[in-house]
Parts: structure tokens; C-alpha cells; sequence
């Protein structure tokens, strides 16, 4: 149920955004329009008109249509989550490929139809390329330099100088990982404010002190909202790291604490961003002489193709604050097809996770002395001597189980969970199978349960034969 | 001062940048004493190589237009008042002896072709600080 709600409403806000970023690009912006750059005066003539309306009309049903879908898509959540995540991935899947290839075609008909009717630049020098000077002069002085990305970096092995923390992560893989995760963030934070410090200025009109005031702001708050976006991230790590290493009573507080370090910068990002916006609307506004580079050319067919131009990133046509990749480039070619194999094989390893799941049925072993478990997802072995009490009780016990990995979509419990009275915990458990198998070891807890009554009270039996005979 | 570049032209890159910033320097757009973006940052505003930016500053070094301050980059030069050399003579009348003879293919007349280079001379602007 929750589920279904979760994906449901998931689902609206993504088509919601991608109408937003993809869809509205029939309005005349920046110059462009469908990311053409065109005079304002050819956005009446007869052929661009009908080739905007058509587009328009088509991507309304489109649209209206996935709103549905996106909803209809969550409803197996009801029933089975990998059925549900499957027909999801795929639905997703088609959705942002036919968004992305309506736009793109849209666009490539309106690009060749600017040069058929010569529709383009009418300057007396055509210009692929411009740079200001001065507002070159003026942003490189105004980005905060990326060594004070080192803080956050330093900040975060604060806590090894604390024998508890540094013991947690080098002795439990969950802490280990933790901080590997971390680094791998704190990296890509760089890597970002790296990027987007070797992007080059826009032009927007031909008075410096407009393009100046612009690319300064943008350049002065975004590196800043990098290094922001670093030190909350490792002010999240700290708190959470702490109340971890020291499996402390108030484990929800760190959450809290997680939380709130991981919201604040989402929030000043969202803010900064309208905030931007609106200050570049109202300095753009004051221009009288607004100016457009058409590199038309190197976007004919929807994405950035442009050998010459070193840059594998550059700003988005259809998305200003969004970053694509130059295909002209060989690092570009990489990236991009690395994201396709990477995005796709995630999508297909998470539909083959979560079908085993469902699919492959809980299995238990006793092989000499050593005891096997064995799921759709994790398993687990350990020694009848490990074991310290075997129950087959009616029911899970009353407590509140919270879920490390695995799954709890409402029909069953698998993987890796802690209970608040029980402790850390391997569940197997059906929801609506009873008996459920507790067997205690020094370490864990598991819970399990089988597809028959006679098939539990038997694994029980052997069980117990093992232990007295140990 | 702001340089278009057209990257679709036959004219070399760093040929069009360097004719961008000297017509700067003879428009005024650029003053004497004044600095220009390190190479990478221009190549990066102008999405081209920074060895193509990297010729050009050389040429227009080599050509007494920009001197390196350690401190400062690239720095606008405007040379003296001073007679022009004879190198520079022999440039000029060969460029002019092309432009005159493709004006004069295309039909155009002596008077009008005085007065376009008398117009184009006279937005001509050097700014000395």
C-alpha cells in the first residue's frame, strides 16, 4: 500500500519535471526556440507556427497519457513489488526515451527548416562562439577556490582521533563502507565544483557590465553552494557516524540529525536557484541589446556535437541549469554510453534482485554441524554450537524491527534488521506463513519461516536433534 | 570588449581571434594597459582549444600588441606613434592590393571604395591611457 503511494506520487512529480524541463520548450527563451535559435519575428511565420502547435498538440496527449501510466505502473505494488519494479523500469524507461526523442525530433525539423527558409543569424559576421573580456576578468576572481573543499575533507577524520569511532570503522564492513561512501561523495562535490569552475562565461547582451553582473553571480553562489553542499554532507556523516559507533539509545536522533544536514542544503539549493533566476530575469530585463550565439550547428540533432570544442561537459540547450555531454569528444562518447550501460544495468540487476525475492523460495541446510540458509537475497550459516535458544512460536515477537537491507513491502521480511527488543536480526519471514523459526545465536537472531507447518515443525526437529547431539 | 569567433569558417581560429582583438585595440573596445583572460578561460568562454588561443596571444605578442606581466597575464599593448615599418607597409599594400582588385571584379568604383575605407578608418579609436 505504501508503496504503491510512495511510486504513485513519485511517478506525477517526474512527469511534472520532465514536462517542465522537456515539454515547455515550445515558448520563445533566451533567443530559442525548441532550442532554435530564432529572430523573434519568424515565431508568427506560417511554418514555424504550425510546426510548434503541432508539437505542442502532440506532447499535451503524451503527457496526459504518462500521468496515467506513471499511476497505473505502481498499482502491482499492491501485489508483488517485483512485478511492480519491473513493469515500473520499463514504463520509465520508454517514458524518458520517447520524451527525449520527441523533443530532439521537434527540434531537428525546426533547425532544418531555419536553414531552408534562412531563417538564421542576420548579422553581418555570423558567430558560432563569443567571449567578454572583461566578464572573463571578473568571474575568474569571483569563484571561492576549490581548496576549501579540503575542509569538509578534514572534518570528517575528526572522529578517527576517537578510539570507539575508529575501531567501528575499521573493524565493521557497515563503517567501512559508511566512509568509503563518503569519500566517494565528497569527491563528486569536487568534481562538480571542479567542472563547473572550467566552464566557460555565457553572453547574453552586448553590454559587459549585464554579462558581468550574471556569469559573476552565478559563478560567486554556485561554488559556494558546492562547498555548502560538501560541509553539510560531512556534518551528516560525523553526527551519524557517532551515534553508530556507539550504538547509542537515541539511534533515531541521529537519523533526525542525518536528515537534517542532508535537507538544508536542498533547500538552500532551490532557494538559491529562484533566487538567481529572478535577479537574472530583472537584470536582463534592463538590456537593450540582448545577444544570442548561434551554435545551432553543433545541436542539430538534439544533443552537443562538437569535435573542436575541448569541453565533455557543457550547459544544457533545453535545460540552462542542466549539464550534457559533447558526443563530439571521445570522453563525451564514453561518459555517455558508460551512463547508458551503467543506468541500464542497475535497472536490470534491481528487477533480478527483487524477482529472486519474490520468486526464490527460503531454503535451510544442516550439513554436519554447520546450518544453511538460503533466499532469494542474502543467506546465512552458522554453527549448532553458535546456537543459544530455538523456538517455533506462533507469531514474530512483539517488537518494533527495523530494516538494515533487504525487503519489507508488507508481505514479507528479508534480509538484515534490528529489533529494538531483540537486537540485530536475519529475517526469512513470510507474513502470512506461521510457524516462525527463532533461532538465537551469540551474534544474531534469524527468523524464519517455511511454505508448510510440517515443513517448519521439521527443520525445528532437526534442529534440536543437532544440538543434543552437540 | 566582447570577441565573436565563427567556428564554421574557413578562416583559421586563432587567425579570427587574433583579428577580433586587434580590431578591438583599433576600435578602442580594448585599452592599453589592459588585461586579457588567461588562455584557459578564454578557450573555455570561447569552446576552443587552448592552443589555439595560445597562437594567437603569440602572434599578437610577436606583433608588439599584448606583453606577459608575470603578475597581470596578458596585457594590451599599443604600439608608438611612430612611422610604420616597412614590413608593416608591404603587409598593408598587399592586403589592400587584394582587397582593391576584388572590388574592382565586383564592379565597385574608386570613390566608393575610398569612401567605405575612409568610414571603416574613421571608427578607428585607439584609446591611450
Amino acid at each position: 500500500m505504501m508503496l504503491f503511494w510512495i511510486l504513485a506520487i513519485t511517478d506525477l512529480i517526474m512527469v511534472g519535471i520532465t514536462w517542465a524541463v522537456y515539454g515547455s520548450s515550445a515558448t520563445y527563451r533566451n533567443g530559442m526556440l525548441l532550442g532554435v535559435h530564432l529572430p523573434e519575428s519568424a515565431i508568427s511565420l506560417s511554418p514555424v507556427a504550425q510546426l510548434t502547435d503541432s508539437y505542442q498538440k502532440h506532447i499535451r496527449k503524451f503527457y496526459l497519457l504518462h500521468l496515467v501510466l506513471g499511476v497505473v505502473v505502481a498499482i502491482p505494488f499492491f501485489w508483488l513489488a517485483s512485478i511492480g519494479i519491473t513493469l515500473w523500469c520499463i514504463w520509465f524507461c520508454v517514458f524518458l526515451a520517447r520524451a527525449v526523442s520527441l523533443l530532439y525530433s521537434a527540434h531537428r525539423q525546426l533547425y532544418l527548416l531555419k536553414l531552408e527558409q534562412g531563417l538564421g543569424n542576420t548579422t553581418k559576421e555570423p558567430f558560432t562562439a563569443a567571449a567578454d573580456t572583461r566578464t572573463a576578468i571578473h568571474t575568474q576572481k569571483a569563484a571561492l577556490p576549490l581548496y576549501w573543499h579540503l575542509l569538509p575533507l578534514v572534518m570528517v577524520f575528526i572522529p578517527l582521533f576517537f578510539s570507539r569511532i575508529r575501531n567501528y570503522i575499521l573493524t565493521d564492513t557497515s563503517g567501512g563502507i559508511f566512509l568509503i561512501t563518503w569519500i566517494v561523495l565528497w569527491l563528486f562535490f569536487l568534481l562538480f565544483a571542479w567542472g563547473y569552475s572550467k566552464n566557460g562565461n555565457r553572453i547574453y547582451s552586448a553590454h559587459t557590465e549585464i554579462n558581468v553582473a550574471i556569469n559573476t553571480q552565478e559563478h560567486r553562489y554556485w561554488s559556494r553552494m558546492f562547498f555548502f553542499y560538501s560541509l553539510c554532507n560531512s556534518l551528516a556523516f560525523i553526527s551519524e557516524i557517532f551515534f553508530l559507533a556507539n550504538d547509542l539509545e537515541w539511534y533515531w536522533w541521529s537519523h533526525l540529525l542525518f536528515f537534517i544536514f542532508q535537507t538544508i542544503p536542498i533547500v538552500a539549493v532551490f532557494v538559491m536557484y529562484f533566487r538567481l533566476k529572478k535577479k537574472k530575469a530583472q537584470i536582463l530585463a534592463a538590456d537593450d541589446e540582448p545577444m544570442y550565439v548561434d551554435d545551432d550547428y553543433y545541436w542539430r540533432n538534439g544533443w552537443y556535437d562538437n569535435p573542436a570544442d575541448p569541453r565533455f561537459m557543457v550547459p544544457d540547450r533545453f535545460c540552462t541549469t542542466n549539464f550534457t555531454t559533447n558526443i563530439g569528444r571521445p570522453a563525451g562518447k564514453i561518459l555517455t554510453v558508460s551512463m547508458f550501460v551503467v543506468i541500464a544495468g542497475l535497472l536490470i540487476w534491481m528487477c533480478g534482485l527483487f524477482i529472486r525475492m519474490d520468486f526464490v523460495p527460503v531454503q535451510m541446510t544442516i550439513d554436519g554441524t554447520q546450518v544453511s540458509i538460503t533466499s532469494g537475497y542474502t543467506d546465512t550459516s552458522f554453527s549448532t554450537d553458535e546456537i543459544l535458544d530455538l523456538q517455533l512460536l506462533d507469531s514474530l515477537p512483539d517488537d518494533s524491527f527495523v530494516r538494515s537491507n533487504g525487503s519489507a513491502d508488507g508481505h514479507q521480511l528479508l534480509g538484515v534488521f534490528r529489533g529494538k527488543k531483540t537486537g540485530p536480526c536475519r529475517m526469512y519471514v513470510e507474513l502470512d506463513e506461521s510457524p516462525v523459526l527463532s533461532i538465537q545465536t551469540d551474534e544474531y537472531t534469524v527468523f524464519l519461516t517455511a511454505p508448510t507447518k510440517i515443513q517448519a515443525e521439521n527443520w525445528y526437529q532437526e534442529l534440536k536433534d543437532h544440538m543434543f547431539d552437540n | 570588449m566582447i570577441i565573436k569567433i565563427n567556428t564554421l569558417s574557413q578562416i583559421p581560429l586563432y587567425l579570427q581571434l587574433r583579428n577580433q582583438i586587434v580590431k578591438g585595440i583599433g576600435k578602442g573596445e580594448l585599452t592599453e594597459g589592459e588585461s586579457l583572460p588567461t588562455v584557459r578561460q578564454m578557450a573555455a568562454d570561447l569552446g576552443i582549444n587552448t592552443m589555439t588561443v595560445s597562437k594567437a596571444y603569440q602572434l599578437l605578442k610577436n606583433e608588439g600588441f599584448l606583453y606577459t606581466d608575470r603578475r597581470l597575464g596578458s596585457i594590451v599593448h599599443i604600439p608608438e606613434n611612430e612611422e610604420p615599418s616597412s614590413l608593416f607597409q608591404e603587409k598593408l599594400e598587399d592586403e589592400l592590393e587584394l582587397l582593391s582588385a576584388e572590388a574592382r571584379i565586383r564592379g565597385m568604383n574608386l570613390e566608393d571604395f575610398l569612401s567605405l575605407c575612409s568610414k571603416v578608418f574613421v571608427e578607428m579609436e585607439v584609446a591611450v591611457e
